[in-house]
């Protein structure tokens, strides 16, 4: 399939009017009924049951775009089917990050309020500790696997799962060592699920703009990724630097994997098949793909996330993570069947 | 080439320095997860031998029981048979006379060398969990599970313990002081609302009981919360107390914040005992129901934070429970100091067993 202009842009309108549809279901969704509120004219309720509900499809939408980009990104890099954004490490550190702080935090310090400007800016501390742990661990991972400053990915992708290991099993000496309750806090953290963050609106700004920026690198490296799908020698003649383009697409593929963590824990399954499925669907041209795993990867959580809201009370919280495996596999599975065997890593 | 020799000796140091990183991160989680329940295992520990070996609490003839469940441990206590126990569950940790028992368990694993060799006859669990039953009659030990989960379950069970115990007499004495508390509680909220009628309170509310939720809070700050339901404990003393609660769905259930926003309640209470092993202040649990601005208990200030682990504990404090209730119900808001000088006194005690919690 060729790009074409018209392509693109056709595809990435429907693309958001998509998202926009499946917000607004989001927003329906829900276990309060608004329809008696409508009817006694109780806007002031409706508002603030809209307004917690926004949080999460924005939290939902969020967390999924910056999975999915980053899912995508670290298939091409690494060229590897099986990458996926916590395959360096990344949702062990920043879980254990959050647990930790959840532990020991004084209570003073668990929201943060700082100024940018004249805007007062409130921050969940957890979150934030979160995104510190999964800074250390990119720098961790990389400072072990590198040598002479070149990354090779398949250090890279050892480095990643041995210090994955060792964060799961710091992890477990926390949870053995903690109260039955605290337990099954931290059980339940570990499944991942959207929140909301108790309506801090500017965390989710700050999260939206590290979003956008680092949506922004990929589409600018697009052309790159598309390279290194021929091979590093092959993308080097080609004219590009490779090592350059590798280290800051995968710094950024992390950092965006860190925040997701951070926002709702780690979600599985979203940043592993959503782009496989893109891929299927639309080809695998970066400079299409990439947009497209945004809307993709937030349309699919935001989904999720409201497909939950419906599900009665008594069967308990379930992670949404649940929902995106048990919905997505059965999906993939047919599409796999389908695209007759073409499936696999960015380059075939 | 010549490089070979400072790149091994660098790759040596990195990963000295990786483990030693690696000891320390342990090193620290083991030293903070110990001092996490610290208070608890430090007693155990120390007269772990002794009491093991010397069980000296027991005359000829007494039934020696061991009890996980804290409530029970609690009422055993409270019949004024302590002497009878010679070990406890992790988190039995009132009265503070029983402490320094060895602790033979939680309410998922026993340990079974500890059991062994301090041969209760009884061993009292919280679920009849049919290996364990098995496995601990081998040994010799009378296993029992009683349901504790209402008023009226704790009454059973102190009848249960004055049975198995071989001490009717002192189990009918704390049930009958028991019973006379509630009534208390009850009479006097009757006595309350009725003076109510008076210029203090709205008139519109004092015929009717206030509509209340009782939360526990969530760590993270979640978009659904735990609440108590019917059917529960915590309920029934909410209503001696003169509360009705919001919630119709039955059990401790987990309800969107949404849904339990719009039941309107005029007070919540948020019930957070130290167990949990945080520190949170009061203002942090109330500011996650700061978006719900016309929510009644919201808009008054009426979110009140208890930290009295007692609160949801099936036991002989369930008066003390249901006064405090009573008594938290009448503040008019959440800046008021408690209201009876009595609910300063029982917080202390509650307070410090919240400390002394894992």
């Amino acid at each position: 399939m060729r790009l074409t202009r018209q392509r693109y842009v056709i595809t990435l309108i429907v693309c958001a009017l998509v998202l926009i549809l499946v917000s607004a279901f989001g927003l329906l969704m829900g276990p309060v009924d608004p329809l008696p509120l409508l009817r006694e004219g109780r806007w002031e309720r409706l508002r603030q049951i809209a307004d917690f509900r926004l949080e999460g499809v924005v939290t939902a939408s969020l967390v999924g775009a910056s999975l999915a980009v980053s899912g995508a990104a670290f298939q091409a890099l690494l060229r590897n089917p099986l990458a996926e954004p916590f395959i360096l490490g990344i949702s062990g550190g920043a879980s254990l990050g959050v647990i930790l702080a959840l532990l020991f935090l004084p209570a003073q310090l668990v929201e943060l309020q700082l100024s940018i400007g004249p805007v007062p800016v409130f921050l969940s501390s957890l979150s934030l500790a979160g995104f510190l742990m999964a800074l250390l661990t990119i720098a961790l991972v990389f400072a072990i696997a590198q040598r002479r400053g070149r990354v090779d990915p398949y250090r890279l992708i050892l480095t990643g799962v041995i210090v994955n290991a060792f964060y799961a099993a710091a992890i477990m000496l926390v949870s053995a060592l903690s109260g039955d309750k605290l337990r099954n806090e931290i059980i339940f953290y570990l499944m991942g699920g959207i929140g909301t963050a108790a309506g801090r609106w500017s965390e989710l700004a700050v999260a939206t703009v590290l979003v956008f920026i680092g949506i922004a690198i990929f589409m600018g490296q697009a052309k790159g990724f598309n390279l290194m799908a021929f091979g590093e020698s092959a993308a080097t003649s080609m004219g590009l630097n490779v090592n350059r383009h590798r280290l800051l697409a995968l710094v950024v593929a992390s950092l965006l994997a860190g925040l997701s963590v951070s926002l709702a824990g780690p979600i599985g399954f979203v940043g592993l098949i959503v782009p496989h499925i893109l891929r299927m669907i639309f080809g695998p041209d970066h400079r299409l793909l990439i947009p497209v795993s945004v809307f993709g990867g937030a349309i699919f959580l935001v989904l999720a996330h409201s497909l939950l809201q419906i599900i009665p009370p008594e069967i308990g919280p379930l992670p949404v993570g649940v929902v995106t495996a048990l919905c997505g596999v059965p999906f993939f599975i047919l599409l796999m069947r389908r695209s007759g065997g073409s499936v696999g890593g960015s380059d075939r | 080439m010549n490089k070979m020799p400072h790149n091994i000796a660098t790759g040596k140091a990195f990963g000295l320095l990786l483990l030693i990183c690696g000891l320390c991160l342990v090193a620290g989680l083991v030293s903070a997860g110990c001092s996490n329940d610290g208070p608890a295992s430090r007693p155990t520990g120390e007269g772990e031998g002794g009491d093991a070996s010397t069980p000296a609490v027991p005359q000829i003839g007494k039934v020696r029981a061991a009890s996980v469940v804290p409530s029970v441990t609690e009422l055993i206590a409270a019949m004024g048979c302590a002497d009878q126990l010679v070990g406890r569950g992790r988190y039995c940790q009132w009265p503070p006379e029983i402490l320094h028992l060895p602790v033979i368990g939680d309410y998922v694993t026993l340990n079974h060398e500890r059991l062994i060799v301090l041969q209760p006859d009884l061993l009292i669990l919280n679920t009849s969990d049919v290996s364990k039953v098995r496995q601990m009659s081998n040994f010799g030990i009378r296993v029992i599970a009683p349901r504790m989960e209402t008023v009226d379950d704790v009454y059973q069970v102190i009848d249960l313990l004055g049975t198995e115990l071989g001490a009717p007499q002192k189990a009918a004495a704390l049930a009958a002081e028991l019973r006379a508390d509630l009534a208390e509680v009850t009479r006097s909220v009757r006595a309350r609302s009725a003076d109510d009628v008076d210029p203090t309170a709205t008139p519109s509310e004092a015929p009717e009981p206030v509509r209340v939720l009782i939360a526990f809070p969530d760590l993270k700050g979640g978009a659904q919360v735990q609440v108590v339901g019917r059917d529960t404990f915590v309920n029934e003393l909410l209503e001696l107390a003169g509360g009705s609660n919001v919630v119709s769905n039955s059990g401790y259930v987990m309800l969107s914040m949404e849904a339990v926003a719009n039941l309107d309640p005029q007070v919540i209470i948020i019930s957070a005992p130290g167990d949990m092993g945080i520190n949170r202040t009061d203002d942090q649990y109330q500011a996650a129901w700061s978006r719900w601005k016309n929510v009644p208990a919201v808009r008054d200030n009426r979110i009140f934070v208890l930290r009295q682990p007692y609160l949801t504990l099936p036991g002989p404090r369930m008066a003390l429970a249901a006064k405090l209730l009573a008594d938290t119900l009448r503040r008019p808001s959440a800046d008021s100091a408690p209201q009876s000088q009595s609910d300063a006194e029982t917080a202390a005690p509650g307070r410090q067993s919240a400390e002394a919690q894992p």
